[in-house]
């Protein structure tokens, strides 16, 4: 490969070259200009500022997600930010339940055209919120049809000793419903508790009533089965399904 | 491979639903069974007597596990009309909170009376029970409704009542004698059973409730005599002339133990109800006293002071072990075993005055049953095991109340001028 070499002075003098100069300076005028004057939201990104949404609100049977800002892992912030041409505008009023979306991966100083230029905040929210709907879609049972009572499936049951803002308020009426209908408690005094599985339906009827563990006496057994069918119908749950009664002889007041 | 993956398909859709039945917890509360009782038929021209009613009734409350629903609460007739239909309007009953439906009648032939009973739990419309007493005196009536009682008890709770049992207590009625006297568990039909003037003290029942052991000072020395229902008293039961002090009969067969001086030194011993076979049980040189058996009759709990205080000990009769039971205090006495086993109650002394207390037969845990604070001494066992006899000095002179074992319902059962002690519950009564 052979070069030759052109002294600055003689390109200086050269038409053609001034010409391409001119082109080139104005080209590079209006990139600046762009740059400058550009609207700000892209700039906002691009900058380090953490962008606030407003949380969305969970179905309340729904195990709740993780977390959106535990993933991705916040990326280490580059060494050198560019400087803003001018301070980002001021965050939007704090709200009352907030979250702080980890920023996208900021683009290198390297590149000042990046081919896909980082989503607004507005795309994001957009996709989190997706994203959402579609795990509470997959999760959430199939609607019942109209004027059809939902089905009696457990899936979206707590687990038990779990606290669940759905079944525990009826947990808690059915306590005292079924305690106030329990006569004769003390003929199962030194016994082990009878346990009953019972089938409520949605309207709190019990479609059926199974001893599944005796206390060893059938009369303390019959107590509690008495005091599951006096209490029949049951306030109406949350949703139909299978409960276990463990009925303790322990006397409360 | 396709079997195996159906089966891991199966078990991952099985285990979670049959993993996620909610389950809750439901506490108790003391309350009795709630029971109707409609009034029992009568033949014309033998009617029943007024108090029949009120006496079921009181026989099936006695239990403190089931309480009469107020007739003027019934949807239904307060009396037992169509005794024989094999149904009964139970939507009726449960609507007024009846967990239970008691009918009866009742037949008067050739001067003996049948009294049939029939006994619903409403709340599954389930007949629990068909029975009843034939060729009974017409006398007897106030007994047979606590008999009926007892029974209607035991349907629900799996437990006979003990409202037809009877209770001895020693009282000198304001006196200087003491004299036995026997009363119905309620408190009411009391009526001497002794009348010698002497001083006459620790009553204690043969297992079938016939015969009446109890301490007598009438022939001057301290002195065991029989009973017998029906017949005048004097049996004298150990011709020795050791003094006797109490003799307590075991509840598995005809043996009593028997609380012997001899020599200035007290040992317990068994004899037969006749007197024959004595056989020395303790034999120490301290005071022992206060025997207890245990329902099986194989083992004795008994007051020694072989420590330096009077303490409760069980004695194995079998292989002659005997352990110390009481370490709480210096005073330990009166044990009584209760008819199931599971606890034997003792008079403690608390600062300067008695309580009553239950401990395990092993030891292992105690508890106060009575605790006034004012003289509570002498435990004595219902049959059932679900209450408890003694005598209390909480109104100033000693008088006999019952308690539930569960510390609940103390009731006075004597009213007497002077003071009654040494309560005895009798076994069940035919």
């Amino acid at each position: 490969m052979s070069s030759s070499y052109v002294p600055v002075e003689s390109l200086l003098e050269s038409s053609a070259f001034r010409r391409l100069f001119v082109v080139s300076l104005v080209g590079h005028l209006l990139v600046y200009g762009f740059l400058v004057f550009r609207p700000s939201s892209s700039a906002t990104l691009i900058a380090a500022a953490p962008v606030m949404v407003q949380m969305v609100d969970m179905p309340k049977s729904a195990p709740a997600p993780a977390p959106p800002a535990a993933k991705p892992p916040a990326p280490k912030p580059p060494e050198e930010k560019p400087k803003p041409p001018e301070p980002p505008p001021p965050p939007p009023k704090p709200v009352v339940k907030e979250i702080v979306i980890p920023k996208e991966p900021a683009p290198l100083p390297a590149k000042p055209k990046p081919k896909t230029p980082p989503p607004s905040a507005e795309e994001l929210l957009a996709k989190m919120t997706q994203r959402v709907e579609h795990q509470e879609a997959a999760k959430a049972p199939p609607a019942p049809a109209p004027g059809e009572a939902p089905a009696a499936d457990q899936q979206g049951l707590p687990s038990p000793g779990m606290f669940d803002p759905l079944f525990s308020p009826w947990i808690a009426r059915v306590k005292l419903f079924v305690k106030s209908n329990w006569s004769g408690a003390s003929v199962c005094e030194g016994k082990t508790m009878p346990v009953f599985n019972v089938d409520v339906d949605a309207s709190g009827h019990l479609s059926s009533i199974e001893l599944s563990q005796s206390s060893g006496d059938p009369h303390c057994d019959d107590t509690g089965e008495r005091a599951l069918r006096k209490s029949d119908p049951l306030p109406p749950p949350p949703r139909a399904g299978q409960f276990e009664l463990r009925l303790d002889p322990k006397v409360t007041s | 491979m396709k079997k195996l993956f159906a089966f891991l398909a199966f078990t991952a859709l099985a285990l979670p639903a049959q993993a996620q039945r909610i389950r809750i917890d439901i506490n108790a509360a003391q309350r009795p069974i709630p029971v109707a009782v409609q009034r029992f038929s009568a033949t014309p021209g033998t009617p029943l007597p007024d108090d029949f009613y009120g006496l079921l009734v009181g026989g099936l409350e006695y239990s403190s596990l089931i309480n009469a629903v107020r007739p003027d609460a019934f949807l239904e007739s307060r009396d037992t009309k169509d005794f024989e239909s094999p149904a009964i309007p139970c939507e009726s009953w449960k609507a007024i909170g009846a967990e239970g439906l008691v009918q009866g009648e009742l037949r008067e032939q050739q001067g003996k009376v049948q009294v049939r009973y029939r006994v619903w739990d409403t709340t599954r419309c389930r007949l629990l029970g068909d029975s009843g007493y034939r060729d009974r005196d017409r006398a007897e009536l106030p007994l047979l409704a606590h008999l009926v009682a007892d029974d209607i008890v035991e349907r629900f709770t799996g437990r006979r009542g003990v409202s037809s049992t009877e209770i001895a207590y020693a009282s000198d009625n304001g006196r200087k004698n003491k004299e036995i006297w026997v009363m119905s568990a309620d408190g009411s039909n009391k009526r001497r059973v002794t009348n010698n003037g002497s001083i006459n003290l620790f009553p204690s029942w043969s297992p079938d409730g016939k015969t009446l052991a109890y301490t007598s000072f009438k022939g001057g020395l301290s002195e065991l005599y029989l009973l017998f229902r029906g017949t005048k008293p004097g049996q004298k039961l150990i011709n020795t002339r050791d003094e006797k002090f109490r003799g307590v009969w075991s509840p598995s067969d005809g043996t009593l133990a028997v609380v012997v001086a001899r020599q200035g030194n007290t040992d317990i011993y068994t004899v037969r109800s006749d007197g024959s076979n004595p056989v020395r049980i303790t034999d120490s040189r301290a005071i022992e006293s206060s025997p207890a058996w245990s329902p099986d009759g194989r083992r004795l709990a008994f007051v020694s002071d072989r420590t330096g205080s009077p303490q409760v000990w069980i004695r194995d009769l079998d292989s002659g072990e005997e352990h110390r039971l009481t370490y709480s205090g210096d005073y330990n006495a009166s044990p009584a075993w209760s008819p199931t086993g599971e606890w034997i109650a003792y008079t403690a002394q608390a600062g300067n005055d008695f309580d009553i207390y239950l401990i395990t037969p092993d030891g292992s845990y105690t508890q106060p049953l009575v605790s006034s604070g004012r003289g509570d001494e002498d435990p004595a066992w219902s049959p059932d095991g679900r209450k408890v006899a003694f005598s209390s000095n909480r109104r100033g002179r000693k008088e006999i109340y019952r308690i539930d074992v569960t510390g609940q319902n103390t009731t006075l059962l004597t009213d007497a001028a002077g003071n009654c002690t040494n309560p005895a519950w009798s076994p069940w009564l035919e």
